[in-house]
């Protein structure tokens, strides 16, 4: 039954998108909401512009999954802010391949603004299994104005968010591993909480496909909103 | 005069903190406080579990921990063998850390002789598998993954794969993991085998497995140094956990008295500026 | 003797990080970088018996078929050359190909069928009531396309914004849990470095 029921919601998941990228591809608009942390994506690049500090971005390394890519679009928009603003940005990556598509989304960024010759492929470093020591000695040496931690992260990302706080760095997260939220909630100005760091990689890149996709989970969550409630008030009748 | 207090508070030092939680911490563990040890329900669960298993059961184990997160984890993984070993189970142990084999090897050393457990017909240890969630996945087809263990021995060779075709003969799956392992269990073995999935990992991971453990998904959690201490009382097998509790326990007052202190602190302060500025 | 040895550098070691809590020090970073050093060696290490272990061994075995996964893996390489850089994306698209592929087989099932099941409670006492309204406001937080509300648009509160209000709240009770667990946890890692401390290199503690 379950097997079944999940198949279907594929199905139903699959065309929704389809029809979404239709629509798009018609030359319709899907509007999806400005989120703030972009807001204060920017505020914290200004706040780096203005004190002549270093952007520091921060790509942990759980599994390469689709956290790393949404972390990517965000990547490329913080790329193309620190470009615009003659900022020095570094970006560190835990993973290798995360690490090659890193410098391509940079240097794509830089590229756009014609900028390509202030790119600088030493600032994007990979750094492995020493990778939060690594990040910690970054925070001692460079002078952080603007700190950027997006991706799957695990047991490092309070030591890193805890350690960025004393920078006294503006910060800026994002995970959709809800089991390290709370760390970064308390410890950084911004927060994208779980789905958010997807719809704010959406927004950003405009990608038909990431807004078809997007199109189809809110009807998902509208159904298992729909599904929870009306069941929930059968079941408490049915009991009674 | 109030105000001065209650900047104070918020502001103090935190080499001071570093200093007196260090200070807390250790006290218990040169002179035991005795403080009590509540089970939880979920520890409970997870040992009535493993309990009820008949002797020969096949139970796999992950191990998905290296030395940054063995704290927590390890004391879990020695209390769950020992009980595994007490009842005669059959384990097989499989890291999904690239560190975890070595805490595999430990039991071997030094927990199996204890038993009589003889490597390869009572217990087993596969190779480290990279890739995670596809790893985890790629179980469903066990022979395909696995052919050898970490020795390198054909596992047609060990006794305790005779006549086991897949994931199909497991009695039960438990994890010492600080990673995701229960989760890619859950969602890619037990919907296909239906197999009993029992968590142990660091306390962190423990509430976003809860709704799993809410929809049956997994039947049972040990959380952390605290669930290893009690797993340790229930199956009256005490290790190191049980030793480290009382410092835990201080640790968490000292704690708690900071938050409510800090809190409190807060709170009187902007009562303070409220009233200086006549609002 | 060697054991001995190890035990006081492991001593030695603990005590310069955790100088860090105190100041940054010389000593710190020495060690972070001894640090650095050996987990790139022991990456390097255990890079090289995955490749052995998984590829190269059974390729020896006459598993002819991991001459894929090998020559994927080479040319992830390729992006070291500027001429041929363009090959190291089929592999890192293969990667993500398997990525997307793993995380839609049973996530439908174990992630959402599954979790909408386990949330349809009778609401008949307080504990199932919180379940189901903090389930569906947190869903209702995460709704990033604007249903033509006219309200929302005007800066006014709307029906969903308060629900979504009430999703954030719940969130945040969850997180002070999960907060919790975390104070929990790195004290066990501070009891197992001065377990180890005071038992092993300054015999205190008897174990």
């Amino acid at each position: 039954m379950d097997r079944l029921l999940s198949m279907w919601f594929l199905v139903v998941f699959f065309l929704v998108s389809v029809l979404a990228m239709r629509r798009l591809s018609n030359g319709k608009d899907i509007p999806i909401r400005r989120l703030q942390g972009l807001d204060a994506i920017e505020e914290a690049i200004g706040r780096a512009t203005e004190m002549g500090s270093t952007s520091l971005f921060i790509i942990p390394g759980g599994p390469f999954d689709a956290q790393a890519f949404a972390a990517f679009d965000i990547l490329g928009y913080v790329a193309r802010e620190t470009a615009k603003y003659d900022t020095k940005l570094v970006v560190v990556n835990a993973l290798p391949e995360a690490h090659a598509i890193s410098v391509e989304v940079v240097k794509e960024a830089y590229k756009s603004l014609g900028k390509e010759d202030a790119f600088d492929e030493s600032c994007l470093r990979f750094l492995s299994s020493g990778f939060t020591a690594g990040v910690l000695g970054i925070y001692e040496r460079e002078k952080i104005g603007a700190n950027f931690l997006f991706g799957s992260f695990y047991l490092e990302s309070l030591t890193l968010a805890e350690a960025g706080h004393e920078t006294g760095a503006i910060q800026v997260s994002g995970t959709a591993n809800t089991h390290q939220l709370p760390f970064l909630v308390a410890a950084c100005d911004y927060t994208l909480i779980g789905e958010e760091i997807y719809a704010a990689g959406t927004y950003l890149s405009r990608n038909r496909a990431q807004i078809g996709s997007l199109v189809a989970q809110e009807i998902g969550k509208y159904v298992g909103i729909g599904a929870i409630l009306v069941l929930s008030i059968a079941a408490t009748f049915a009991g009674s | 005069m109030r105000r001065s207090w209650a900047t104070a508070v918020q502001s103090i030092d935190r080499r001071v903190l570093y200093a007196l939680t260090f200070v807390i911490v250790l006290l218990p563990l040169v002179r035991p406080l005795g403080f009590p040890l509540n089970i939880t329900p979920n520890t409970r669960r997870a040992f009535e579990i493993i309990d009820a298993l008949p002797e020969g059961s096949l139970v796999f184990h992950s191990v998905g921990f290296d030395p940054s997160g063995d704290a927590e984890v390890w004391p879990q993984m020695q209390a769950l063998s020992r009980h595994f070993m007490s009842k005669g189970l059959r384990i097989v142990y499989f890291p999904t850390n690239v560190g975890g084999d070595m805490y595999a090897e430990a039991i071997r050393a030094q927990l199996a002789p204890k038993f009589g457990y003889e490597y390869g017909r009572d217990f087993a240890i596969l190779p480290f598998k990279a890739g995670g969630a596809p790893a985890i996945a790629a179980m469903a087809d066990f022979y395909s993954l696995y052919t050898v263990d970490r020795d390198g021995t054909p596992l047609s060779e060990l006794p305790i794969f005779d006549g086991f075709r897949g994931m199909q003969d497991v009695s039960l799956i438990t994890t010492s993991s600080t990673g995701d392992d229960a989760l890619f269990l859950a969602v890619y073995l037990e919907p296909k085998f239906h197999i009993p999935i029992v968590v142990g990992g660091a306390a962190t991971i423990m509430p976003v497995l809860g709704p799993y453990l809410a929809s049956g998904q997994i039947k049972g959690i040990i959380s952390g140094l605290a669930g290893a201490a009690e797993y340790e009382v229930l199956s009256e097998m005490p290790g190191q956990a049980i030793g480290a509790m009382d410092a835990q326990s201080a640790g968490h007052l000292f704690i708690a008295c900071l938050v409510i202190l800090g809190n409190v602190g807060f709170f009187a302060q902007s009562r303070a500026v409220r009233r200086k500025e006549g609002v | 003797m060697a054991q001995s040895i190890g035990t006081f550098l492991s001593g030695f070691f603990l005590i310069t990080v955790y100088s860090y809590l105190f100041k940054e020090s010389r000593l710190y970073r020495y060690t972070e970088h001894i640090y650095v050093g050996f987990a790139a060696a022991h990456a390097i290490v255990t890079g090289w018996h995955n490749v052995k272990d998984q590829a190269l061994s059974p390729l020896a075995d006459g598993q002819w078929l991991m001459l894929v996964p090998l020559c994927f893996g080479c040319l992830l390489y390729a992006k070291f050359t500027k001429r041929y850089s363009y090959l190291s994306r089929t592999p890192l698209a293969f990667m993500m190909g398997v990525a997307a592929g793993v995380t839609i087989t049973g996530a439908a099932e174990a992630s959402f069928v599954k979790q909408i099941r386990a949330t349809i409670l009778p609401l008949n006492n307080l504990d199932n009531i919180v379940m189901v309204l903090g389930t569906v406001s947190t869903l209702a937080f995460f709704l990033f396309i604007p249903l033509g509300s006219k309200k929302a648009a005007n800066g006014k509160r709307s029906f969903m914004s308060l629900v979504s209000n009430l999703g954030r709240a719940t969130m945040m009770v969850a997180f002070g849990s999960s907060f919790g667990f975390v104070v929990m946890a790195r004290l066990s890692y501070l009891i197992a470095r001065l377990q180890f401390l005071f038992s092993k290199v300054f015999p205190v503690i008897s174990q």
